[in-house]
């Protein structure tokens, strides 16, 4: 074994407070070749490595420099060019973790660099040589998420010519936006941005919609994830419906409930179609709202005397005879399985409920949240986009709407929901646009309005006579004639204020999905802090998540407005392609190794594998695709597993030249 | 025929491992292969008989080192031997005995001789007339191998018939003379999965599901299978007797390894509330293996 050891001076950054010299005289006996260089990344000192590898001089490479973080695979491709297996390199960081940190205390500092260069040079006479694990690529991704993000990064992708499963948990995609009638900063029309994306996404071949469907497993890696999706039963027959809706309008009352897509301010049947933009527009079955009528239960067929077979009013209101509730009922519903060598999540936001915020009055009618006020506002929506409060159906004299509700709060989310003070200016000039003459005021901490167009939208909104006011609302009252009275501050006087106003809408904070911390368990993403989830790097991998070949897109992975979500689609799908395109990848051989004549075959790695990547039946056998190396089942009673690169003997060989 | 020349030692030991070769008719019954060159346990055999002997084929040490006289005793049989085996637990890991490294020297003969006063001396005259040198008490319990080398091993509290006969011909090879698979594998509460998200001692309501999913401590996974879950059987928990599997550096850490990764939460707390001497139970029978192998004082 001939051990080369490299030492950097990383311009001055290691060399002015490390004594290199020192470190080269110390090591001259303990290694078979020392070297330095000023820039141990650049490309001569790349060649020299890799000459003194070819010339045999060195067959294992120890490097003295910056964090593995920053140049290991350009070390490795030194070792592999020269014919070594590059994971015979070990890099003992001597800036991060020493000059940069021990600047005052050069002696000390220098005597550190000797320990961690030990370390380094103990593990590497552990090391065995290892390939690469490479891996056939299923040309295909699965989308999660059918909002603008999914949709657009399904799109890119399907032109670029990948398979892609578009999974969406409603029975229709469009996701937030094609509730909205506006969107800043242009004030178009969303429905008019998105219907078109909704229409290509049901009509590329490329892409098979799957929608009313949530994913249920996945397995495997990158490369090839194995997944399962289940789709919701739905009674009806989307071959043949034609989303003519005649079967949504003869349920019976007993048989509605708050419509979601109206953000509960509407009712919808047991029948129904999601909206009037739906795509797919086909029926959808809602068994626990359905009331059986004519005593007809799911699964059931009824003859009537003389044996005509009674129908129930939606069998009977259908055209096409698509609906059958003779179907027994299957909770389970449906089973998808297939395979796809990516993921991208993109399943968006959700906003924090008016009920929780007990100041603000929630059980008043006219309180509401932002995201009902986009569906007042909306052509389509409960009003038919006319400017009214619902509990009485009268237009307002004043509006209130209030900032931050749960954003930029130590009792909910210390981070900033983003879109909120931008979507309030654009609703409250949609209310003027329409209603002039109705008092509009805005409470805010302060207005954010960053980046392109945005101030300039501002401004234009106090143009038009909104009223601004700087200071957090206290509390809101319900006045006995239904009029709310809000307990303000205003910061600019430097007083209270109280404003009665007819309408208040909170703009509540956005945050991730519940079911979606539930999908990233599963699949095996991290979330973080903010409860977003987590890229891998906020700045060099803003769309790759935490696992290889899961990536990010859209609200998912915090709040953001349409043109980030977008862009970040856009990126996340460029992304998937360049890795995509190859025809096999390789993967770092950093995973579990099981040494079969001592294992006992006891099973606990089975158990607690969290990737089901390790099976037992004799003895423990490691799935290489499905290992993400995180040595959890090292705790193995027997001692039995390794993981390759780390092994127990690797580890101890460093603590040992660390402490001893 | 030549026989086979056998001596048995036992240092810190009980003798049992020594006896369950008694226990064994094949023992007898193959007597005329090998003959017994030295075994004070139950033949008359001093230290100068041991000098004058001058090859020994297999010697059998059973016990774990403590006194001075242990130390230079092993180490003359090791010199004549061919093959030493440790026999036991004791041998092996350090055994129960090995629990006295959580106490310091003084504190152990203090005790046992009620105060320090009491204390025999090294050297002593006995009645008047007999000069005595005691062999030195040293400042902690060693395995085995940590004074000479060994060539087997053979675990166990003591070993179990099965071991005794895979090395009654006195010509095996392994160096492990234990089972492959766990305690858990024989037991008959046998279990699909195990995890564990509370704490119980086995004195509280036992319902007969496994040990460890219960949230007893049973050292089942941890502990090679030979004795045929014998404690089990009888609703009492796996304490590890056979120590590790070969593999295994230090018993107690894997336990605690185990456990963090079986645990569906924090349990620490729990554990070390209803265990409150729970470096004596994981390390019942290993200690003196362990990485830190004895009370650490401060200097
Ligand atoms: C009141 C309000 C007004 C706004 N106005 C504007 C504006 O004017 N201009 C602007 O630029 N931005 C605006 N925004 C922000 C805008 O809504 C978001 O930027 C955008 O909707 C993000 O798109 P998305 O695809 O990430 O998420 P979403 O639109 O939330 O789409 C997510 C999709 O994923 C689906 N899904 C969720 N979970 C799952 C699952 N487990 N499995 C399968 N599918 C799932 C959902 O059903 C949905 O279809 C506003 C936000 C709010 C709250
Ligand atoms: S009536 Fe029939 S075709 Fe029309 S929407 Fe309902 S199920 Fe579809
Ligand atoms: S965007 Fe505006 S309203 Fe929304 S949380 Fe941030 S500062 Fe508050
Ligand atoms: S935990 Fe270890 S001994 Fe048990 S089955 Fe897995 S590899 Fe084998
Ligand atoms: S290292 Fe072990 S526990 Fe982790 S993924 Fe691989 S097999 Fe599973
Ligand atoms: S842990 Fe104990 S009780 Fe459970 S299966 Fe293993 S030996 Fe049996």
């Amino acid at each position: 074994m001939k051990i080369g050891l490299y030492i950097c001076h990383c311009g001055r950054n290691i060399a002015d407070v490390v004594d290199i010299k020192n470190l080269i005289g110390y090591f001259k006996d303990k290694v078979n070749v020392v070297r330095d260089h000023l820039f141990m990344c650049s490309e001569p000192a790349w060649e020299m490595i890799r000459s003194d590898v070819t010339n045999k001089l060195v067959d294992r490479v120890v490097i003295a420099a910056c964090s593995p973080y920053n140049h290991e695979k350009f070390f490795r491709s030194a070792l592999e060019t020269a014919g070594l297996s590059k994971y015979l390199l070990e890099i003992a960081n001597i800036r991060e973790q020493c000059s940069w940190v021990h600047g005052k205390n050069k002696r000390e500092a220098t005597e550190k660099a000797k320990r961690l260069i030990e370390a380094a040079i103990s593990k590497v006479k552990t090391l065995k040589p290892l390939d690469d694990l490479r891996f056939e690529v299923e040309r295909s991704v699965l989308v999660i998420g059918g909002g603008i993000a999914g949709m657009t990064a399904s799109l890119d992708l399907a032109k670029m010519g990948f398979k892609v499963y578009l999974v969406e948990k409603e029975p229709s995609v469009g996701g937030k936006l094609i509730k909205f009638d506006k969107i800043f900063p242009l004030n178009d029309c969303a429905s008019c941005v998105v219907s078109s994306l909704m229409a290509e996404v049901a009509n590329n071949p490329m892409i098979e919609l799957i929608t009313y469907a949530e994913v249920e497993e996945v397995d495997g890696s990158f490369g090839n994830f194995n997944v399962k999706v289940r789709k919701k039963q739905t009674y009806v027959d989307w071959e043949k419906c034609i989303g003519c809706g005649a079967c949504t309008t003869v349920c019976p009352p007993k048989a509605w409930k708050p419509n979601e897509f109206d953000e509960g301010l509407s009712k919808r049947a047991a029948m129904y179609i999601v909206s009037p933009q739906a795509v797919p527009k086909k029926a959808v079955h809602d068994p626990e709202l359905c009331v059986n009528c004519g005593k007809k239960k799911l699964g059931t067929r009824r003859f009537l005397r003389g044996g005509k077979e009674y129908l129930t009013p939606c069998e009977k209101a259908c055209p096409t005879k698509a609906i059958d509730r003779s179907k027994s009922w299957n909770p389970e519903g449906e089973l998808l399985n297939f395979n796809v060598g990516a993921i991208i999540v993109a399943t968006g936001y959700k906003v924090m409920e008016k009920e929780t915020f007990k100041e603000y009055a929630p059980h008043s009618p006219n309180v509401i949240t932002a995201l009902q006020f986009e569906r007042i506002l909306s052509p389509t929506g409960p009003t038919g986009g006319k400017v009214l409060r619902l509990s009485d159906g009268k237009k307002p004299k004043a509006i209130s709407f209030i900032s931050c509700v749960g954003s930029r709060d130590v009792r909910y989310h210390t981070y900033c929901s983003k879109v909120c003070c931008l979507y309030m200016l654009k609703q409250a000039r949609l209310v003027k646009e329409r209603e002039p003459e109705i008092d509009v005021y805005i409470h805010v901490i302060d207005v954010r309005a960053p980046g392109k167009d945005l101030e300039e939208y501002y401004i234009e909104a106090r143009r038009m006579g909104i009223g601004v006011i700087r200071g957090k609302v206290g509390g809101i009252e319900e006045l006995p004639n239904g009029r709310l009275r809000i307990l303000g501050f205003d910061a600019d006087l430097g007083m209270p204020v109280e404003v009665e106003v007819d309408l208040v809408v909170l703009a509540t904070a956005i945050e991730l999905p519940e079911d979606s911390k539930e999908l990233a368990r599963k699949i095996g993403v991290a979330v973080d802090p903010s409860g977003f989830l987590k890229e891998d790097h906020p700045k060099l991998r803003p769309v790759e998540s935490t696992l290889s070949g899961i990536f990010l897109a859209g609200c998912c992975q915090g709040p953001k407005d349409v043109s980030e979500t977008v862009a970040q689609a856009k990126a996340a799908a460029a992304s998937v392609a360049s890795l995509l395109s190859k025809e096999e990848i390789k993967v770092e051989p950093f995973i579990a190794k099981v040494n079969e004549e001592a294992c006992s075959g006891c099973g606990i790695c089975e158990n607690v594998c969290p990737f089901n990547a390790i099976k037992v039946n004799e003895v423990a056998v490691v799935d290489e695709r499905s290992c993400k190396g995180c040595g959890i089942c090292a705790s193995c009673p027997a001692k039995a597993i390794d993981i390759q690169g780390y092994s127990a003997e690797s580890i101890i060989a460093e603590i040992d030249a660390l402490v001893g | 025929m030549k026989k086979i020349k056998l001596a048995f030692y036992s240092a810190s030991g009980c003798s049992g491992c020594m006896l369950s070769f008694f226990d064994l008719e094949e023992f007898f019954i193959s007597s005329e292969r090998f003959s017994i060159v030295w075994a004070p346990m139950f033949t008359n055999s001093k230290l100068e008989d041991l000098e004058k002997i001058d090859k020994i084929d297999v010697t059998f040490i059973e016990g774990s080192i403590r006194l001075s006289e242990h130390e230079e005793i092993v180490k003359i049989l090791r010199e004549k031997s061919e093959k030493v085996v440790a026999l036991g637990t004791c041998a092996v890991f350090g055994g129960v005995p090995g629990l006295s490294n959580f106490y310091s020297t003084e504190e152990i003969l203090s005790e046992v001789f009620g105060s320090d006063k009491e204390v025999p001396k090294p050297r002593l005259l006995l009645d008047g007339k007999y000069e005595l040198t005691l062999p030195e008490f040293r400042d902690e319990m060693r395995r085995v191998e940590e004074v000479i080398d060994v060539d087997h091993f053979v675990p166990g509290c003591p070993p179990s018939e099965d071991q005794l006969l895979k090395i009654i011909d006195f010509n095996f090879e392994e160096k492990w003379i234990v089972e492959k698979s766990s305690v858990c594998n024989v037991c008959p509460r046998k279990v699909e999965e195990i995890k564990v998200s509370s704490v119980k001692r086995a004195f509280e309501r036992d319902d007969g599901r496994c040990f460890l999913i219960q949230g007893i401590l049973c050292f089942g996974p941890l502990t090679p299978g030979n004795c045929e879950a014998t404690c089990v059987k009888v609703n009492v928990p796996c304490r590890g007797c056979y120590g590790a599997f070969p593999n295994v550096r230090d018993f107690g850490a894997k336990v605690v390894d185990l456990l963090s990764s079986i645990a569906e939460k924090n349990i620490a707390e729990e554990l070390s509330r209803k265990y409150p001497n729970l470096a004596r139970v994981i390390y019942a029978y290993t200690l003196p293996s362990a990485i830190i192998n004895k009370r650490v004082r401060k200097r």
